[in-house]
């Protein structure tokens, strides 16, 4: 069962899968609301969640394919510990790949041990062959004495550190800088971390989180929508065209709409200029503009209205 | 409101002793300005679109006067319902007219249909054509051919 979490009427879908389905399945596109990770500054390309429209909601849950739950709210009274977890969960986090990366480093070394003994002995034959050509008197002080060659040439210097270092290489490795806190990987969530109990929602009652039962324009709005869905159409909402539903034959993504859906009480005058306006604009658009009004009994009457281009 | 009375508010005499006029105003719908609103789309479509014939027919029970014409000699009847600007259609009025122009219509094969015709206070006239159900926003479902 898909899950559609609800708060102060909007209903969310966060799962990828359960979108997926949803679409393909129940021809219920919703709309895709969530800035995504790496644009977060952009609405020309969204991702989750989804938003569905109150009718495609209540759809859903009245055919059984969803369940509606309440999102959990936080609590305010709880807020400095949720901080505190939150902060407790980083600082382990960061233990956790410190270790981790000082293991890494670790290994790394252990596998190139055999390179670097290899390039420090080639390096101090070198430097041997080089200071035994430049004269044997400081290379009897380097090696007799650390402290003093400090005070000599530069090549004696080199060679003195050389065997400073050589001795002692795993107490080097231990003291290597610690991971700094910027290098920190934070894991951003794609689904709950941990389950949160959620209290189901009656989509029949009135509350807090789902505003809309038996408020007539949302009655008026589901039974056309359900009856339009029923006929296998796919609708989107239409604002942008002044109108309730866009209605296309199939996935939006593949078609144009065909119709601009308004809703009307069987009773309710429609004024002749805004009749004008919407027809006016469907033809501009190539749309039939669908008057849908419910009917006592039931079903769904549908009158298309067009512009008449008579010549 | 009677013929009389209606025609001192028109004092355009030349419109108001046309014959088709004079025979709107003996249907007894609805007032004056109903008729003239009438008048004017009857004459639109006559001298302007030239149809090939518009009849004047009252619908009693609904309050209306409908023009019932043929665009072109042959074709099948229309019904066009001249309202004003100003007015208000409920669904189910829209329905209701639909309902009566279904008897009216020449080839009920065809899904019943019916053209508002428009007017505004200047007599501009514009149509809108109210089909039941569902029609494709193709241009062939317009009547555009001639």
């Amino acid at each position: 069962m898909l899950v559609v979490e609800v708060a102060n009427g909007r209903s969310l879908v966060w799962g990828a899968e359960a979108v997926q389905a949803l679409r393909e399945r129940l021809g219920v596109g919703g709309r895709a609301v969530g800035a995504l990770p790496r644009g977060p500054r952009q609405n020309s390309r969204l991702g989750l969640p989804l938003l569905l429209l109150p009718e495609e909601a209540r759809l859903l849950a009245e055919i059984g394919a969803v369940t509606l739950v309440s999102a959990p709210r936080p609590d305010p009274s709880q807020h400095g510990q949720a901080l505190a977890s939150f902060r407790r969960q980083q600082e382990q986090s960061f233990q956790e790949q410190s270790a981790l990366a000082a293991e890494a480093r670790e290994n790394r070394r252990q596998e190139l041990l055999g390179k670097i003994a290899e390039g420090q002995a080639a390096k101090k034959q070198k430097l041997e062959q080089d200071s035994g050509a430049s004269g044997g008197r400081a290379d009897e002080g380097s090696e007799g004495n650390e402290t003093k060659p400090r005070a000599e040439s530069g090549g004696d210097q080199a060679s003195g550190e050389q065997e400073e270092a050589a001795p002692s290489p795993p107490a080097a490795s231990d003291g290597a800088a610690p991971l700094p806190r910027s290098a920190l990987l934070v894991q951003l969530a794609t689904a709950r971390p941990w389950p949160v109990k959620a209290r189901p929602l009656d989509w029949r009652v009135k509350s807090q989180d789902w505003p809309h039962a038996g408020r007539p324009a949302h009655e008026l709005r589901y039974s056309i929508y359900r009856d339009l869905w029923e006929r296998g159409f796919f609708l989107s909402a239409a604002g942008k065209f002044g109108g309730d539903f866009l209605v296309y034959p199939g996935d939006p993504l593949r078609f144009h709409a065909h119709y601009i859906a308004q809703c009307w009480a069987p009773d309710d005058p429609i004024p002749l200029q805004d009749l004008i306006s919407a027809g006016r604009l469907g033809t501009s658009v190539r749309k039939t503009l669908l008057l849908c009004s419910p009917q006592p009994e039931g079903r769904v009457v549908y009158t298309s209205l067009q512009w008449a281009s008579l010549q | 409101m009677t013929a009389l009375s209606a025609r001192e508010e028109l004092p355009n005499s030349e419109l108001t002793e046309n014959g088709e006029y004079l025979e709107m105003m003996e249907l007894n719908i609805g007032d004056a300005a109903q008729v003239y609103i009438a008048f004017l789309v009857y004459l639109d479509l006559m001298e302007s679109k030239s149809w090939h014939e518009v009849n004047c027919v009252g619908l009693p029970e609904l309050q209306l006067i409908c023009l019932v014409g043929t665009e072109v000699e042959g074709d099948v009847s229309q019904t066009v319902v001249p309202t004003s600007i100003s007015a208000s259609f409920s669904h189910n009025r829209i329905r209701e007219i639909l309902k009566a122009s279904r008897k009216l219509q020449g080839d009920p094969d065809l899904p019943t249909s019916f053209t508002l015709a428009i007017v505004e206070s200047d007599s501009t006239i514009v149509y809108y054509k109210l089909t039941d159900g569902f029609m494709l926003p193709d241009p062939q479902n317009i009547a555009l051919k001639r």
